[in-house]
C-alpha cells in the first residue's frame, strides 16, 4: 500500500501542513457562532446544593388549573399562571417564560445523593456510574474528547468532594474556579497557538482511520469470507466510516478555529476576586461566572459546561451577604439542615439570589443567533438548573424526592417549552393540591424517576440509546432500590419524560 | 446414511497411546485425500473429505433430507399441523413430540405409535442447525454423535475477538497491567460480551461503541508505552534519539508487529507501515503511537483471520488451517489470548506439522497459568458464577449470615470444586455430580452444609498489615483534622485496595463522633461503591476501634472499600454538630491455613458433608443460592435443563398466559410448592415445558433457597414464625434420555442417572465446545463431538494430550486433536 494512491491520506497530509489553529481547551467547541451562520445546540448545567424548600420553588396550583394529559401529567402554560411563577422564581424570569420548562415529582431513585453536580447528572453519588451526563454528552459532541467545562462558583481550599463538579471514568473533575482564569484560556491570545497542527490525537485517530478504512475494504472481497463474515466485515467498515466522520468534522474543527479567534469580546473578565476575605465577593465570583459563559457559548467556544454554584466551605460558608440572611450564617448548618420558619425565609432568600443570577445569564442568552430564523442562543441551547434535594420540609435528610428543575431552551426546538409539567398520581380529591411542600412526605404521590429527565436530554442533544447506555442496562444513571415504586412510569428507562416534547 | 459403506472408526491402542484416525470415504463420491501430518510415528493419520458436498445434514444424517420421516409425519401429523413443507412444528424434538403425545387430548391416538417411528418424524423435523437427538437409555454410554466418514467440518464464521481475548492479548504482548489505571477506566469504555444464553464468548457483535472503545484502548496504549520513550528504544534496541531508524524497525518488527498480527508482517504492511514511521511531519514517539494504534484496531488483530490456509481438493468452502492460523487458534482455545512469540516462530517454522511437536506444544500451553484460567472462565460462565444473586431474605430467614459472605463464599465454592476436579486432580464427569467432597470456602457455607468450618487462623506473625494513607484518600465530604479526616456532612472516604482470593481481611477502623444530642454517628461499610458490608454506630468522643472481618471470593483489583457517614446533623440553637471523625484505617491480611488441604486422607475430607445429603455440583449453594424464601423451583429446573442436559427451554410467550400464573410460586399452609407447581403448570400449553423443568425442580426441593437440606418443606409467616409443614415429594419422572427413563428419587438418584445417560456428558462436552467455539452446535459437528464425548467418558479411549482416559481434563484437552481442528469450513448456505 502505497501513501501517494490515498486521496483521503493526502488530504489529512496537506491539512497538517496548513496554519490550523488548536483550540487550547478540547472543551472548546469550535462553531461558527461569530458567524452566525449555523445552529450549534449546547447543554448547560446550573447546580446549587442544599437549601431548598420546594413549596418555595414550585408555583401554587390553588392559583390556577393544571390541564391533566394523562393520569400521571398535568400541565399548565407558564404564561398561564396569574403573578410571579414562584416565590423562588419571582418575576425577574416573566420576559422568558415560554423559553422555560419547570417539572416537578421527579425523584431520585437512590437513597443516598449528595451536594455535587454529579448527583443532577446520574442521579447518584460518585461510584454509582463512570460517567455523568455532561461529559457523555460532551465526548459525544467532541468526537470522543471526553472533555468538558467545569467551573465552580468559588474557590474551596480544603478541595473536598462537596467542592467537585462531575464525573470521568469514576473520577471527580475539579472545576476552574477563578472566571479571569477561565477567561483566559479563551480568550487570550497568548494561550492559543498562532500556527500549528492538528491536535495530534486527532491527527493520529485520522491517519489510523484512514489505513483501516483501505484494509476493511481490501478484506471485503476476499474470497474465504461467507456471507455472514463479509456482513461483519462490512459493519465494520461503515463503523469505521462513522468515526471518520467524526474525525472529519474535528479536522474542519481545527480549521476554523483561527475564525474562532477573532471573536474578541467587549467585556473583558480580570482580577476576579479568588480566596478573598470578602464574603461579597461570592456574589462577583458567580456574576462573572456566568459572563464567562455567556461569552464562550456567543463565541462558540463553550457546548458544554458545569456550573456548580454550591461550595459551602467558601467564607466558612457564612452567606450573610445576600439580602434576607443575617450575617454570620452559615449556608450548610444554619440554613441547609434547619427547618424552623426563620431559615426557611433564609432559603428563600438564597435561592432568589441565585435566581436572579440565572435570570440575568439566561436573560443574556436570548439574543438572536440565527438572523435567518430568528432563533436565539437560549433557544439553541439546553440549560438545566436544579437542586440536589427535593421535597422533605427541610433537607436534614438528603432526600431528593421531587428535585426541583427548571429547563431553560429547547435544544433547537425539541423541548416543548413555556410549561410547568407536573409527573406522579393525580392527589385525588384535591387537583389544586401542590405537588410537595411542608410536611407532605408522607402524603407525597412518586412521580417519575429523575433520570428520565437525563435520557430526556441525552436524546435533545443529539445522542442515542447506544450512547448512554452502559453495560447493557437501559436507560442512563444510577438507579437505585427505590425505582420499584416506579411501575406507574412505564418504560421510564427506555423513553423520555411523557409530553416534553409535544 | 445408506450411501456411505462405512462410518469412521476411532481405534485406540492403549499400550501406544496415540490416537489412530481413519476416515472411509463413500463408494459413490469423488475422493479427495491428504496427509494431516508429518507422522513420524509411521502410522497412518489421514483424514478424507468427500467434494463439495452441500448439504451438511445430508452428510450428518440427520436432518431435512428423510423422506421416510416426511413420509409418516404427512401420515400421521399433517392433518392437525398442515404439510411437511408448511409445518409450523419445524425443530420440535423427540421428547417434545412424546410430551405432547402424552399429555394433549386429541394426540392420545398417537400413543401406539413406537419410539423409531416418533424418532423418524422428529429427525424429518429437525432443523440443520441443531443437534443431533440423543436415543439412548439409562447406562447406555453410546456416543450419541455420529461421525460419518469425509464429514466436513462444521463451519467457523470470522470471529472478532472477545472483549476477554482483546485484553488478555494485549496485556500479554505489551506486558501492562490492565487492571491498573489508567487501563482499567479505558478497558469500561469497551462493551461487554454480551451473554448468548450461556457463553460471552458467542457474541461476536459489533457496534460503534465497540469500534471506539477499541480505539481509546489502543490509543491509551499507544501513549503509555511510548511515555517513556527510553524505555520503548530500549525494548526495540535503538536509541532514544532514533526511533525512526532502521535497528528500531527491525526490533520491532520482530517482536511486537509478530505479536499482535499474530504472524510475521507481509511486505506490503511492512511498506504502509514504515512509510507511517517516516512520515516527516510526525515525531518518532507520534510515528510509533499511530502504528500501535493501526495495527492494534486492524482486521488482523480484532479478528481471528482463517483466511490463508490450503484448499482441500481445490473447493473453495473447505481447508487447512496455515500453521500460524493454527498456532493463533491453539493459544486461543487453551489460553484465551493470543500466541506468544515462540508459537509464531515454531508455527512459521511448520513445526507445528510435526504431531509430536504439536502435541508437546499443546501439552505446554495447557500447562500455563493462561490456560488454567481459561478453564476456569469456562467454568465460571457454564455455572453462571458471576450471576449467582446475593440472598435478600431477610435476617431471620438467613439466620445472621452475612448475604455477601453467603454469595462469595457460594462462588469460591462451585470456582474450588471444578477446579479440585479439572486442574488438580483426576477427576471425571461422574465426581462432578456425584462427590460429597466439602469446598467450604468460610463459615457461612459451613453451617448451611452443617459442618465445621475448616479454616483457621495461621500464627499472627504471617499477616501482613497495611496502615491506609488518610490523605491520599478519596473523599466527598469533610476535612482535614490532625492526622485524620473530619467527615463534616454525610459523605465518605474511600479507600483502594486489593482484595487477593480466599484471604480473609480484617479492617480496623479507628474514629470517633462529635454527638448531637448525645447521638454519635452513624456509618456504613461499602466494599466497591455499593456492597455494605456492615453498619456500625461511632458514639464515643474519644477515639475507639472498629473491626470488620471481609473474605473474597476472588482477587479483586482497582476495589476499593468506604466508610460513608449517614446521620449528619447540626442543631443551629445549641451549636451541635455531629460528625464522623477517623482517625486511622488499616487493613490485615490474615494468612488463613484451610486444614482439608493439609489432612490427605480423601475419606475424611469427603466424610465432611454429611453421607447422602449433598451428591455434586447440583446439591451446591451456588446453584441452588435464590433471593426469596421460597426456593425457586422452576428456575432450579431451568437450570438442570439448560446448563447440565443442554436442553434449550424457550421462553414462554408472556402475553397469552393468565399473569396470576407468572407470579412465583410461594410457600403457603394449604398446598405445597410442588403442588401449587403442578396445579398451574397443567394446561396444555405450559406443560410443553414445564414437564421437563418441573421434575428437575420437584428434586431439589430438598434444600431451600439459600442450600440448606430439610425433610420439610416449611412455611413461614412474614416475621419468620413457623406456620405450616408440607412432606417433600422428591420423586419425579426425569425424562432425560426419554420419557420411558423410570422415576428416580431424590437428587443423588437423579445425579447418577445423568452421569449414567449419554445426554450428560454429551452436553458437557458439548458446552465446552461451544465455549471454545463461539458459536452454537450444529449437526455437522458431529465428528468433533463424537471424539470430546468419548474422550469424557471411555476410560478406554486415547486422545493425544497424555491425560487419564475418560477424565474431565482429558476431555478439555481433547480439542486440539479432535479431527476437524486445523481445518475450516466456510458456511456457504
Amino acid at each position: 500500500m502505497k501513501l501517494k494512491q490515498l486521496n483521503r491520506r493526502q488530504l489529512f497530509s496537506e491539512l497538517g501542513t496548513y496554519s490550523i489553529a488548536l483550540p487550547l481547551l478540547p472543551s472548546l467547541w469550535g462553531d461558527k457562532a461569530c458567524a452566525q451562520s449555523s445552529v450549534t445546540k449546547r447543554f448547560i448545567t446550573i447546580h446549587n446544593g442544599h437549601c431548598q424548600a420546594v413549596e418555595q420553588w414550585l408555583p401554587n396550583p390553588s392559583l390556577f388549573s393544571f390541564k391533566s394529559r394523562s393520569d400521571t401529567t398535568r400541565e399548565i402554560n407558564l404564561k398561564d399562571i396569574p403573578g410571579n411563577i414562584s416565590s423562588v422564581l419571582g418575576s425577574s424570569f416573566d420576559s422568558i417564560r415560554d423559553k422555560l420548562t419547570l417539572i416537578s415529582r421527579l425523584d431520585s431513585t437512590s437513597g443516598r445523593p449528595n451536594h455535587n453536580a454529579e448527583f443532577i447528572l446520574s442521579g447518584g453519588v460518585k461510584g454509582d456510574i463512570p460517567n455523568t451526563l455532561d461529559q457523555i454528552i460532551s465526548k459525544k459532541l467532541n468526537q470522543n474528547a471526553s472533555t468538558n467545562l467545569f467551573i465552580k462558583s468559588v474557590f474551596d481550599e480544603y478541595n473536598s468532594g462537596a467542592s467537585q463538579v462531575s464525573l470521568l471514568n469514576g473520577n471527580y473533575n475539579a472545576g476552574d474556579f477563578n472566571p479571569s482564569f477561565i477567561f483566559d484560556k479563551l480568550f487570550s491570545s497568548t494561550l492559543t497557538p498562532v500556527t500549528g497542527q492538528l491536535d495530534p490525537k486527532v491527527k493520529r485517530r485520522a491517519l489510523v482511520i484512514d489505513h483501516l478504512l483501505t484494509a476493511f475494504k481490501s478484506i471485503e472481497s476476499h474470497p474465504r469470507l461467507s456471507k455472514d463474515d463479509l456482513r461483519n466485515v462490512q459493519n465494520h467498515k461503515e463503523l469505521l466510516f462513522q468515526v471518520e466522520k467524526k474525525v472529519k468534522a474535528k479536522v474542519a474543527e481545527s480549521s476554523s478555529t483561527t475564525s474562532l479567534n477573532k471573536c474578541s469580546p467587549t467585556t473583558s473578565i480580570t482580577n476576579s476576586p479568588v480566596k478573598s476575605g470578602n464574603a461579597a465577593d461570592y456574589q462577583i465570583v458567580i456574576d462573572q461566572m456566568f459572563d464567562v459563559l455567556e461569552l464562550g457559548i456567543k463565541c462558540g467556544k463553550i457546548q458544554v459546561a458545569t456550573l456548580m454554584l454550591h461550595v459551602y466551605d467558601y467564607f466558612a460558608g457564612n452567606v450573610g451577604f445576600i439580602p434576607g440572611i443575617n450575617s454570620q450564617v452559615r449556608l450548610h448548618e444554619d440554613i441547609g439542615h434547619a427547618a424552623s420558619a426563620e431559615t426557611r425565609q433564609m432559603k428563600l432568600a438564597l435561592n432568589q439570589f441565585f435566581a436572579q443570577r440565572v435570570s440575568r445569564f439566561l436573560k443574556n442568552l436570548n439574543t438572536t443567533e440565527n438572523s435567518a430564523n430568528g432563533t436565539t442562543y437560549l433557544d439553541n441551547s439546553l440549560i438545566l438548573w436544579a437542586n440536589d434535594q427535593g421535597s422533605l420540609q427541610d433537607t436534614n435528610g438528603h432526600t431528593s424526592l421531587n428535585v426541583p428543575v427548571l429547563l431553560a431552551g429547547s435544544a433547537g426546538g425539541f423541548i416543548k417549552s413555556g410549561r410547568y409539567i407536573d409527573y406522579g398520581n393525580a392527589y385525588t380529591g384535591d387537583s389544586a393540591k401542590r405537588a410537595i411542600g411542608g410536611n407532605e412526605y408522607n402524603t407525597y404521590q412518586f412521580g417519575r424517576p429523575y433520570n428520565q429527565l437525563l435520557i430526556t436530554i441525552a436524546q435533545a442533544m443529539g445522542l442515542s440509546s447506544r450512547d448512554y447506555e452502559t453495560s447493557g442496562q437501559s436507560g442512563f444513571g444510577f438507579y437505585g432500590d427505590w425505582v420499584s415504586r416506579y411501575t406507574a412510569a412505564g418504560s421510564h428507562q427506555k423513553e423520555i419524560l411523557p409530553y416534553i416534547n409535544s | 446414511m445408506k450411501k456411505y459403506f462405512s462410518t469412521h472408526f476411532l481405534i485406540y491402542s492403549g499400550t501406544i497411546s496415540f490416537l489412530f484416525i481413519i476416515l472411509i470415504f463413500t463408494n459413490n463420491c469423488s475422493v479427495s485425500q491428504f496427509t494431516t501430518a508429518n507422522n513420524k510415528s509411521g502410522m497412518p493419520d489421514t483424514i478424507t473429505f468427500t467434494d463439495s458436498p452441500k448439504n451438511p445434514s445430508a452428510t450428518s444424517g440427520v436432518g431435512l433430507a428423510n423422506p421416510a420421516g416426511q413420509e409418516l409425519y404427512s401420515q400421521h401429523c399433517a392433518s392437525c399441523h398442515g404439510s411437511y413443507n408448511n409445518s409450523a412444528k419445524f425443530g420440535k424434538s423427540l421428547i417434545e413430540i412424546q410430551n405432547a403425545i402424552k399429555s394433549i387430548p386429541f394426540m392420545k391416538s398417537l400413543q401406539s405409535l413406537d419410539i423409531d417411528t416418533l424418532q423418524k418424524i422428529a429427525n424429518a423435523l429437525k432443523k440443520a442447525d441443531l443437534p443431533p437427538e440423543i436415543i439412548s437409555q439409562p447406562g447406555d454410554l453410546k456416543n450419541p454423535y455420529i461421525c460419518q466418514s469425509s464429514q466436513d467440518p462444521g463451519f467457523s464464521d470470522l470471529k472478532r475477538l472477545s472483549k476477554f481475548e482483546y485484553l488478555n492479548s494485549i496485556k500479554s504482548i505489551f506486558n501492562i497491567d490492565i487492571s491498573q489505571s489508567p487501563f482499567q477506566q479505558a478497558a469500561q469504555g469497551i462493551p461487554d460480551n454480551s451473554i448468548q444464553t450461556l457463553f460471552t464468548t458467542s457474541d461476536n457483535s459489533l457496534s460503534l461503541n465497540h469500534l471506539e472503545g477499541f480505539l481509546d484502548f489502543s490509543s491509551l496504549v499507544a501513549d503509555e508505552i511510548l511515555k517513556n520513550t527510553s524505555s520503548w528504544a530500549s525494548l526495540l534496541g535503538c536509541t532514544e534519539a532514533n526511533l525512526k531508524s532502521d535497528l528500531c524497525w527491525s526490533g520491532f518488527q520482530n517482536s511486537i508487529a509478530k505479536l499482535i498480527y499474530r504472524r510475521s508482517l507481509k511486505s506490503t504492511e511492512i511498506e504502509e507501515l514504515k512509510a507511517i514511521l517516516n512520515t516527516s511531519d510526525l515525531s518518532g514517539p507520534e510515528a510509533w503511537k499511530s502504528i500501535i494504534e493501526l495495527m492494534l484496531n486492524s482486521n488482523t488483530f480484532l479478528y481471528k483471520l482463517e483466511i490463508e490456509g490450503s484448499s482441500i481438493q481445490s473447493r473453495s468452502d473447505l481447508f487447512q488451517l496455515s500453521q500460524t492460523e493454527l498456532a493463533s487458534k491453539l493459544a486461543f482455545s487453551i489460553t484465551g489470548q493470543g500466541p506468544n512469540l515462540q508459537l509464531i516462530q515454531d508455527a512459521e517454522s511448520n513445526l507445528l506439522a510435526d504431531e509430536n511437536f504439536y502435541n508437546t506444544t499443546v501439552k505446554k500451553l495447557f500447562n500455563t497459568e493462561e490456560s488454567k484460567n481459561h478453564i476456569s472462565h469456562f467454568y465460571q460462565e457454564w455455572l453462571s458464577i458471576d450471576r449467582i444473586p446475593i440472598p435478600s431474605q431477610p435476617n431471620w430467614f438467613l439466620q445472621n449470615i452475612s448475604p455477601q459472605l453467603l454469595r462469595n463464599e457460594a462462588q469460591q465454592e462451585l470456582k474450588d470444586f471444578v477446579k479440585y476436579y479439572t486442574l488438580q486432580t483426576t477427576g471425571t464427569y461422574k465426581d462432578l455430580f456425584l462427590s460429597e467432597k466439602s469446598f467450604v470456602a468460610g463459615p457461612s457455607l459451613a453451617s448451611i452444609y452443617g459442618v465445621e468450618s475448616t479454616f483457621t487462623t495461621a500464627p499472627s506473625t504471617s499477616n501482613i498489615m497495611t496502615q491506609l494513607n488518610l490523605s491520599t484518600a478519596t473523599k466527598s465530604a469533610g476535612r482535614a483534622e490532625g492526622n485524620g479526616w473530619n467527615l463534616t456532612s454525610n459523605g465518605k472516604i474511600s479507600f483502594p485496595f486489593t482484595f487477593k482470593s480466599s484471604k480473609k481481611y480484617e479492617l480496623s477502623i479507628v474514629a470517633r463522633s462529635q454527638l448531637l444530642s448525645q447521638m454519635g454517628a452513624e456509618a456504613k461499610l461499602y466494599m466497591d461503591t455499593n456492597q455494605i458490608l456492615n453498619s456500625f454506630t461511632v458514639s464515643n468522643t474519644t477515639a475507639n476501634e472498629f473491626k470488620f472481618n471481609y473474605t473474597t471470593s476472588a482477587t479483586t483489583s482497582g476495589s476499593s472499600f468506604s466508610v460513608e457517614f449517614i446521620n449528619d446533623a447540626y442543631n443551629a440553637t445549641t451549636g451541635e454538630d455531629r460528625n464522623l471523625i477517623i482517625d486511622s484505617v488499616k487493613i490485615t491480611e490474615i494468612n488463613l491455613i484451610d486444614n482439608s488441604v493439609t489432612n490427605t486422607n480423601m475419606t475424611q475430607k469427603e466424610a465432611l458433608l454429611p453421607s447422602g445429603e449433598r451428591p455434586g455440583l447440583l446439591s451446591r449453594t451456588g446453584v441452588l443460592l435464590s433471593q426469596g424464601t421460597s426456593a425457586s423451583l422452576v428456575h432450579r429446573g431451568l437450570l438442570v435443563r439448560r446448563n447440565f442436559l443442554c436442553q434449550p427451554i424457550p421462553a414462554p410467550d408472556f402475553s397469552k398466559i393468565d399473569p396470576n400464573l407468572l407470579t412465583p410460586a410461594v410457600s403457603n399452609p394449604l398446598s405445597s410448592l410442588r403442588e401449587q407447581i403442578e396445579q398451574r403448570t397443567s394446561s396444555v400449553t405450559c406443560m410443553g415445558c414445564h414437564s421437563l423443568l418441573n421434575p428437575m425442580g420437584f428434586v431439589l426441593e430438598k434444600y431451600d433457597s439459600i442450600g440448606r437440606s430439610r425433610n420439610k418443606e416449611l412455611v413461614y409467616d412474614s416475621q419468620g414464625k413457623l406456620i405450616a409443614e408440607h412432606p417433600l415429594n422428591l420423586t419425579i419422572h426425569p425424562n432425560i434420555n426419554s420419557t420411558q427413563d423410570p422415576d428416580v428419587t431424590g437428587l443423588k438418584n437423579l445425579s447418577e442417572n445423568i452421569v449414567s445417560s449419554s445426554r450428560g456428558p454429551a452436553c458437557f462436552a458439548e458446552q465446552w465446545y461451544v465455549f471454545s467455539k463461539g458459536r452454537s452446535l450444529t449437526a455437522a459437528d458431529s465428528c468433533s463431538m463424537n471424539f470430546l464425548y468419548e474422550s469424557l467418558v471411555n476410560d478406554k479411549f486415547q486422545n493425544n494430550s497424555a491425560e487419564k482416559s475418560a477424565t474431565l481434563i482429558h476431555m478439555f484437552k481433547a480439542l486440539p486433536f479432535e479431527p476437524h481442528f486445523k481445518f475450516k469450513k466456510i458456511k456457504t448456505e
